[in-house]
């Protein structure tokens, strides 16, 4: 049999055709799984039975002559703070890892499986995703594919490692600040968080409510807008999620972007950073004409606000644990909550009154363009390990700093695609494509746009 | 004149604040609990400084 697709548009495509059974794709996963973990650390959790007893009901089903599903034998794996059914969900966490088993997987899972895709696994990440490096002291460090040493990027590090490494086409993961953009930017794939809101959270672990998002990572926009569009819909088991109807994004993701008002985020988005951060941005700006920049107001006091909500939020959730189990948390995390638990409570009002006003603010400025450019992270993948680094001449604590660019975007609940960059045979860079709220649609028609002209693109890592 | 304001001392802070939230610090971890804390207030006394309407109600359940 020649070699068996590896992305989620032409698996689904191959299975539904019966070119190819799931079982030979599930098989192939598992095995390439098996080969290339080892080394990666991304996957806490395979689930070779599950996956395979799914991919023979899928072939016979389609045998009988089932319809066939735009996700149908498609490998994914889900970052571990989502619920797996018969697993405790650890989000990264020692302490987690007591809790009774999940009673049913979380819905972004059924929604993929609805559409024909094959769970095969949980993914590593930071403890309790209050992390930008995919270090977990519990677990063991996800490693970055593309060269070893360095970090994938969190929290969601397994979720950008598994696509790196080329183990499966199609992950999930979560992002409050950053934590799909900055291991999307450093593993080299594409990520989508979507609008605040757009995809249900429900059966996940949360971190910080008013601020937690769920959206995929894939080496393709198509594979990345396939599950997107699979997984939208209103949910009342989320109480933030929208109850719009889905809009399928894919029929028009290759309408180009011509008509599109698209600009370059100037002023706290073009300093403090490696200046490779920036010349990935001005090419992709240069392969979309795009001259105009704008500026989002007071970013730098935007950030500073999404840290303090997500300190004093973090906190409350955990108090109880950092109570009794504190010497369970990795220690950098438990530091970081403790602190948090200690904000005075009108530090945190008057971030949430801020993010209010400047909302209102970044909004006006969609008035005049409809998607905005702006750096991933500050620098490409610091090493394993690294604690500190040099941006614009400062020394600073990288734990804290990596998430600069990507945090005053969250904070008001933008969608967001990171597309990846390489300028040299070095690491790549990611660049943030952001849309008004609800218009993942540009954001994605960008992003594919950038795939077909081969400005942006994935790579699998050799791991030699 | 207006007097300089008082320098924000993290470790008593800590001292006192740990038992109303009913947390017992290891004193191993009181300078990095210190460190956030300075992290937090640099971050808070930052947003301190911006003016804000007073009629800007709080966004504590946010919609996009």
């Amino acid at each position: 049999m020649s070699a068996l697709p590896t992305g989620a548009a032409s698996i689904a495509a191959a299975v539904a055709d019966r070119r190819c059974s799931a079982r030979s794709v599930i098989t192939q996963t598992l095995e390439r799984i098996e080969r290339a973990d080892g080394r990666v650390n991304a996957f806490t959790d395979v689930l070779a039975t599950r996956a395979l007893a799914r991919a023979d009901a899928l072939d016979a089903a389609l045998r009988e002559g089932a319809a066939s599903r735009p996700l149908a034998g498609v490998p994914f794996a889900v970052k571990n703070l989502i619920d797996i059914e018969g697993l405790p969900t650890r989000a990264g966490a020692k302490i987690n890892r007591e809790h009774p088993p999940a009673r049913r997987d979380g819905a972004l899972v059924r929604r993929l499986e609805a559409a024909g895709a094959i769970l095969v696994g949980g993914l590593n990440m930071g403890e309790y995703a209050y992390d930008f490096t995919g270090e977990n002291v519990h677990d063991g460090d996800a490693h970055n594919p593309h060269a070893l040493d360095h970090m994938t990027g969190g929290s969601s590090g397994g979720s950008g490692a598994a696509l790196a490494a080329g183990m499966v086409p199609l992950t999930l993961g979560s992002d409050t600040n950053g934590s799909i953009r900055v291991p999307a930017a450093f593993c080299g794939c594409f990520g989508l968080k979507p609008t605040y809101g757009r995809l249900s959270r429900a059966g996940s672990f949360p971190f910080v409510g008013s601020l937690d998002h769920l959206g995929p990572l894939a080496r393709s926009v198509t594979d990345l807008t396939l599950a997107y569009d699979a997984m939208q819909g209103p949910d009342p088991d989320d109480p933030v999620a929208t109850t719009r109807a889905p809009e399928p994004v894919l029929p028009g993701l290759d309408c180009g972007i011509g008509g599109l008002r698209i600009a370059v985020a100037g002023g706290y988005f073009a300093r403090g950073g490696d200046p490779d951060a920036f010349a990935a941005v001005a090419r992709v700006a240069e392969a979309l004409g795009a001259q105009r920049t704008v500026e989002l107001p007071e970013a730098h006091r935007a950030r500073a606000a999404a840290y303090l909500i997500t300190a004093a939020e973090g906190a409350t959730l955990h108090l109880d644990r950092l109570r009794t189990r504190p010497g369970d948390f990795d220690p950098a995390v438990r530091d970081r909550l403790i602190a948090g638990a200690m904000i005075p409570a009108p530090f945190v009002e008057r971030a949430q009154r801020f993010r209010r006003w400047y909302r209102d603010a970044v909004l006006d400025l969609f008035g005049s363009v409809d998607v905005i450019l702006a750096p991933a992270t500050p620098c490409r993948a610091p090493k394993g390990g690294q604690t500190h680094f040099v941006l614009d001449g400062v020394s600073l604590p990288v734990r804290a700093n990596i998430g600069v660019f990507t945090q005053p975007i969250s904070f008001i609940g933008l969608p967001v695609v990171a597309a990846p960059v390489w300028l040299d045979d070095g690491l790549p860079l990611g660049v943030q494509v952001i849309a008004a709220p609800w218009r993942e649609d540009l954001a994605l028609r960008v992003a594919r746009h950038l795939e077909r002209t081969g400005i942006c693109t994935a790579r699998v890592a050799e791991l030699t | 004149m207006a007097e300089t304001a008082p320098v924000f001392e993290p470790e008593p802070y800590i001292t006192a604040t740990a038992p109303l939230l009913g947390l017992a610090i290891d004193a191993a971890w009181t300078s990095s609990v210190a460190a956030n804390l300075r992290v937090l207030a640099a971050a808070a006394a930052l947003l301190a400084e911006s003016p804000l309407p007073e009629l800007v109600e709080a966004a504590p359940r946010f919609e996009a």
